[in-house]
């Protein structure tokens, strides 16, 4: 998969100023005072950020889920009208319907 | 303003022309020429807060015929901050510079823009008398409102900001800007 520029720099070099027209190293225009980083560094670091970025969107995914399925089984397990496991089973449940990425 | 539909639907050979109906042709052609650039790739940039950045490739060069034309510029320019809840400003240029008369009045601090959206097409028409036969060069320059400086401040054109190669969630668009000559 072709490396998301922006993404790579946002993660790896949060202050820095630059603009890319177009989605190639090519287009990359740096305008920090800072070196500007090879396109290899940023091919490089791209498998990195997009596990990162894919990681940040499952957990995201997971806050939904705990509020619409295992929150609520929490509360009656609370009340005493579901048991423990049956929380930590709703829970599971979530983990493995929203997985992480494997690692690259 | 004259309406071509009362000219003859033909002419012949000896027709002599009134003044009513040579002011109707003159109306006829009030758009001397029409240009356009269509931004089909993406744009990317930090913008630090408070500050703008040009929008390179989408800007669009008319040559005016005459001092007296007027420019009609219209732009339609899919938006993105790479965070949500904040809008996307943009502000017409004409030569790098931002058109006073196209945007707001002048109010305190605050910035005098276009056009505002958030996440979106944005679209905005302004009639320009630029008084000149030179070629004239129209853009866009955009900026955020976003005020937090823990955020990333990329803004986007034709892309959002995760861009996921998915058919499902990723997309690209493309961003019009037009110019067009009306004769005075």
């Amino acid at each position: 998969m072709s490396t998301n520029y922006p993404a790579v720099l946002i993660a790896n070099y949060p202050s820095a100023q630059w603009t890319l027209e177009g989605d190639t190293y090519d287009g990359l225009t740096w305008l920090s005072d800072t070196p500007k980083p090879t396109q290899a560094e940023l091919d490089a670091a791209w498998p990195q950020v997009q596990y990162a970025n894919q990681c940040t969107a499952v957990e995201a995914e997971r806050l939904i889920a705990y509020e619409q399925t295992s929150d609520p089984v929490f509360f009656k397990w609370q009340r005493g009208d579901a048991t423990e496991a049956e929380w930590r089973e709703a829970v599971a449940k979530v983990k493995a319907d929203n997985p992480y990425p494997p690692a690259p | 303003m004259a309406t071509p539909t009362s000219l003859p639907a033909t002419f012949v050979s000896g027709n002599v022309l009134t003044a009513a109906q040579m002011n109707d042709l003159r109306g006829a052609f009030r758009v001397l020429q029409v240009v356009s650039t269509t931004k089909t790739d993406t744009f990317s940039a930090t913008v630090a807060i408070g500050t703008t950045t040009a929008l390179t490739g989408f800007t669009v060069t008319i040559t005016p015929s005459s001092t007296s034309s007027k420019i009609l510029i219209t732009y339609d320019a899919l938006l993105i901050w790479g965070n949500t809840n904040y809008g996307m400003k943009a502000i017409l240029t004409r030569g790098g510079t931002a058109i006073a008369g196209a945007t707001g009045d002048a109010a305190g601090n605050r910035t005098r823009i276009s056009s505002l959206g958030q996440n979106g097409t944005q679209s905005f028409t302004f009639l320009d008398s630029p008084s000149t036969t030179s070629a004239t060069t129209y853009g866009l320059i955009i900026g955020h409102t976003n005020t937090n400086a823990a955020d990333s401040n990329v803004v986007y054109l034709n892309r959002y900001g995760t861009d996921t190669d998915s058919a499902q969630n990723g997309w690209r668009s493309a961003s019009t800007i037009t110019a067009m000559e009306i004769s005075a």
